[in-house]
């Protein structure tokens, strides 16, 4: 039993074979990227760019420097990051999905920021970074995705600067017991209805709301970030847990 | 608190499509870009962190991470009072307001912004066309100036009711004379104090 949980993962609530998440992970966002934005404003009813919105806050950005959007998807932090560093500074929108990140490249420059934002396809698990080169790297909603977490968080903490740090941006565990219940309705229910009417793809959404609710809750992850050597790490609860930003620097 | 980031978004929001539409984002100063600005108003605990970008636009933030520039910590009246910048020193002296970092780039990136302002009929223009525009404008005006004229009633009123008809405070020229009487009492006392402390010196000398 102990030797076959070595090399399987979960899938929401399936159990599948490691190498077969970023598979199947791929397909879902391979179906969903053309509307991704929409849906993201439909589900979470515009709050993903409040979330957003304080991720950056609490990034400390600085113009000129070096930052590092894993897991960007559509680009919504790197379009604010670009603005923020300037000409001097940098900013990576990395995905490992090509779907997500045509779709990022193009929004962003359509929006005309470009010059000081590249674009990578990559796996937060290795990524193709030299060591200590950035001063900020942030990851939202991506984490969950990833099928090695505790190798991201790793790779993560190789290409940071000394002094820099890590956000992270992703569903968590809300901290009432009503909002739980409200929340679970809403997931199990509504969102996998609202993903078949928008996008005719009713598995990714359901695929969606159990990814959720298999990740590792605040305090899990918060000790996943200091295992792999992240110092200070503190978490902060948006929304009542339904997301949560953890903030790990690298001394 | 994301509350603050809903607050902050809209504040960006509407500043930018006002320096957009009014074009003012052209002139930002080259001094201040890449600068960080930060408010923080004490009494609704809110900070506001503004940055210029190099496209003459703000992003705003809050909270705010590592250090700003410039940092100004007062409450909303307190903001309120910082626009005339005689009162600056004054206000600093009181308390009212705490300024850490460089002053004058404060001061230029609020010259900035207001600068903007002369704008205004020409944005408002864009949307309802001149006529209407001028209409509203002279609306405006009047409206300001009713309420002003209302304020000031308002205030004669109170005051009339204060010190005239109920007598709840003493009218300023009773308290004018009264502060009089007690000046001229005490320098009565003085002249009365040193009028004694020279006859005790002369009953002094002579035993």
């Amino acid at each position: 039993m102990s030797d076959n949980s070595e090399n399987t993962t979960h899938f929401g609530y399936q159990t599948v074979n490691k190498e077969e998440k970023v598979g199947k992970v791929a397909e879902v966002f391979h179906s969903v990227a053309a509307k991704y934005d929409l849906m993201n404003d439909l589900m979470s009813m515009g709050i993903h760019r409040v979330w957003k919105r304080h991720t950056i806050a609490c990034a400390g950005a600085r113009p000129g420097n070096h930052i590092l959007d894993l897991a960007g998807g559509t680009g919504d932090l790197t379009a604010k990051f670009s603005r923020i560093v300037g000409e001097k500074g940098q900013v990576i929108l990395a995905d490992i999905n090509d779907s997500m990140l045509k779709v990022g490249r193009d929004k962003l420059r359509d929006l005309g920021i470009v010059g000081n934002v590249e674009y990578v396809q990559a796996n937060a698990e290795e990524l193709p970074f030299a060591d200590n080169s950035f001063d900020v790297v942030t990851i939202a909603f991506g984490l969950r995705n990833v099928t090695d977490k505790d190798k991201a968080l790793a790779s993560i903490y190789r290409v940071l600067k000394p002094g820099g740090r890590l956000l992270v941006l992703e569903f968590s565990k809300p901290t009432t017991e009503g909002l739980s219940k409200l929340y679970d309705w809403y997931s199990f229910n509504l969102l996998p209805t609202m993903g078949k009417v928008i996008t005719n793809d009713a598995d990714s959404y359901q695929y969606l709301a159990e990814s959720i609710r298999m990740h590792p809750d605040q305090e899990t992850l918060k000790g996943m970030m200091e295992a792999v050597g992240f110092e200070e790490v503190t978490y902060q609860n948006l929304t009542g847990g339904i997301v949560a930003l953890h903030k790990g620097y690298k001394f | 608190m994301p509350a603050a980031s809903v607050v902050s978004g809209l504040i960006e929001h509407s500043i930018n499509y006002w320096l957009k539409t009014s074009g003012h984002n052209a002139s930002a100063p080259k001094k201040l870009i890449g600068k960080i600005f930060s408010i923080e108003l004490t009494d609704i605990q809110l900070v506001l962190v503004m940055q210029i970008n190099e496209q003459g636009l703000l992003n705003v933030y809050s909270p705010l991470e590592g250090e700003a520039d410039c940092a100004i910590k007062t409450s909303v009246p307190g903001l309120q009072k910082l626009q005339q910048p005689e009162n600056i020193t004054a206000l600093i002296k009181a308390g009212e307001v705490d300024i850490e970092g460089d002053v004058g780039l404060a001061q230029q990136f609020s010259d900035w912004l207001k600068g903007s302002l002369i704008y205004w009929q020409d944005i408002l223009a864009s949307f309802t066309g001149d006529i209407a525009a001028h209409h509203i404008t002279e609306l405006a005006s009047q409206t300001q100036r009713f309420a002003e004229q209302k304020s000031a009633d308002a205030k004669r009123i109170v005051s009339h009711l204060v010190w005239d008809e109920k007598k709840l405070a003493p009218h300023p020229y009773e308290m004018d004379e009264f502060s009089k009487q007690v000046l001229e009492v005490r320098q009565a006392c003085d002249r009365l104090s040193a009028r004694i402390e020279h006859l005790i010196q002369r009953v002094e000398t002579k035993s």
